[in-house]
């Protein structure tokens, strides 16, 4: 009798392990963009690079992104990723691999100025052409 | 001796278990029958065929049980699979299903059938003739598909709509809300979430663009991979956007749609592996729902059935970067920081 208990109990151990169906081990670790004190401001994907990028910014980069002018002190940060399927829901794509972090920020002149913090950018638009498509992000309209 | 006593234990045993059989049948009801008020309409008949003989027995008002699946204690399982799966989805009463709900279910079907979790394994160990082939499995996929081809970016980006300006947004007023949109299930519409750290992005076929916000409880979970279960207290929202498309290729968040949100209260939510669900529409935010149950009805089922390995949350940020990658990333951007606190300095 002993025995059959045994036998069902790590029987129920094997299957149960085996019901939970714990997600894949890739060697491969999740990510979340830490933004520090700057202010998530909007998103976009790309179909034809097959990206995804999120861009954050201070106040005054929030007013930049208005008057496409450069005020001192403006910091906005584009940080793209590959955008690959969602591998729980077919038809969902999501942010996958980061890809860069490219930053526009005023000199002491009210410069802007383009640089890129982290990776390489798969567009090959100029620095000037990358500051105005990132100039052209609006705010998310959410209800208030 | 000791062989004797068991010999004639075991025809007692036999009996009593057999006497206890017996007695269950009468605590056995039959699962309640229902008129079938709205089948499906245009929808080929190689679909309906593999539905039929795949999901009816349990998604629909049409069963076709066998001796067995009526016995007690086996009915009370099949009863409730029935009960549960036709508050999530009843193909008798299809009709009742507005459009893009229909298209929204034909996706959580394939999906479904694709990651083997339906038919359920159980009911497909008993009944082999409802398995599915990867023939069917992919007729369905290829409906699923044919159901958003107009209004897709994928595969076809060459059909996107002509350049918008920019989000439309709806006069101040109708924004202003006098009262907290509320859910059926009494979650109230949390605008704090705007504020909150942005865990991950999507988009989905049905041309939306999407926002994941997690408060610091969720995201202190993901870092620490503490998902089974989430702890108390830990909410996501997910803000649901049309597509717009930028002169440059660009797709960005249009109008707003919804927000989504799911918040973990282990022993308030019991009836949903303890997460709170609400959906709040348009401008205006209309709580999605007639009752307290809608999110047993609708949110649950591919929650659990597809997103368990990250405790029943979809959009968990998937693991997808090098370690030596983000090092790397981060020590640039701690290179950074210093930069900037000596430059102010």
């Amino acid at each position: 009798m002993k025995k059959v208990l045994y036998i069902l109990l790590f029987s129920s151990l094997i299957f149960g392990s085996c019901a939970k169906n714990p997600e894949k081990e890739t060697g491969k670790i999740r990510f979340m963009f830490d933004p520090g004190s700057l202010k998530f401001i909007s998103s976009s994907f790309n179909p034809n690079l097959q990206t995804m990028s999120a861009l954050y910014g201070n106040q005054k980069g929030i007013s930049a992104l208005e008057t496409k002018k450069g005020i001192i002190g403006v910091e906005l940060k584009l940080v793209t990723y590959k955008m690959q399927d969602d591998p729980n829901y077919f038809g969902s794509k999501v942010n996958g691999e980061l890809l860069s972090v490219e930053t526009v920020k005023t000199d002491q002149m009210g410069n802007l100025d383009y640089g890129i913090e982290f990776g390489k950018v798969s567009s090959d638009e100029s620095s000037k052409q990358r500051i105005s498509s990132i100039l052209e992000y609006q705010p998310l309209k959410l209800p208030q | 001796m000791k062989h004797v006593k068991q010999i004639r234990i075991l025809p007692i045993v036999l009996l009593c278990i057999l006497a206890g059989f017996i007695a269950l049948q009468f605590f056995n009801a039959p699962i309640e029958q229902r008129p079938v008020t709205g089948p499906m309409k245009n929808v080929p008949k190689v679909v309906t065929q593999i539905l039929e003989r795949s999901c009816y027995d349990c998604h629909s008002n049409a069963q076709h049980l066998t001796f067995l699946d009526k016995l007690a204690p086996i009915s009370w399982i099949v009863n409730k699979d029935i009960r549960r799966a036709r508050e999530v989805m009843n193909f008798s009463e299809w009709e009742k299903l507005s459009e893009a709900e229909q298209k929204g279910k034909f996706y959580a079907i394939f999906n479904m059938v694709r990651a083997e979790k339906m038919p359920l394994p159980s009911y497909a160990m008993t009944h082999p003739g409802a398995k599915l082939s990867q023939n069917e499995i992919e007729i369905i996929k290829q409906f699923a598909l044919s159901l958003s081809k107009k209004d897709s970016f994928i595969p076809a980006h060459a059909t996107i709509s002509p350049v918008e300006a920019g989000p439309k947004v709806g006069p101040l007023t109708t924004a202003i809300q006098a009262e907290v949109p509320v859910s059926p299930n009494g979650i109230s519409y949390n605008a704090e979430f705007k504020n909150w750290k942005v865990i991950g992005m999507s988009t989905l076929i049905d041309n939306s663009i999407r926002v994941i916000y997690g408060n610091d409880i969720a995201v202190k979970a993901i870092q620490e991979e503490n998902f089974h279960p989430w702890p108390d207290g830990s909410a996501v929202a997910k803000a649901v956007f049309k597509q717009t498309k930028k002169a440059n290729g660009e797709i960005v968040p249009g109008d707003f749609v919804n927000m989504q949100y799911m918040v973990k209260n282990g022993k308030e939510y019991t009836e949903t592996e303890g997460w709170g669900f609400a959906k709040f529409n348009g401008q205006e935010l209309k709580p999605t729902g007639k009752t307290a149950l809608f999110a047993q009805q609708s949110c649950i089922s591919c929650h659990r059935q597809l997103a368990e390995s990250t405790g029943y949350l979809f959009n968990v940020p998937p693991k997808v970067n090098s370690r030596k990658l983000i090092e790397q990333y981060l020590k640039t951007a701690q290179n950074e920081k210093s930069l900037i606190h000596t430059a102010i300095q």
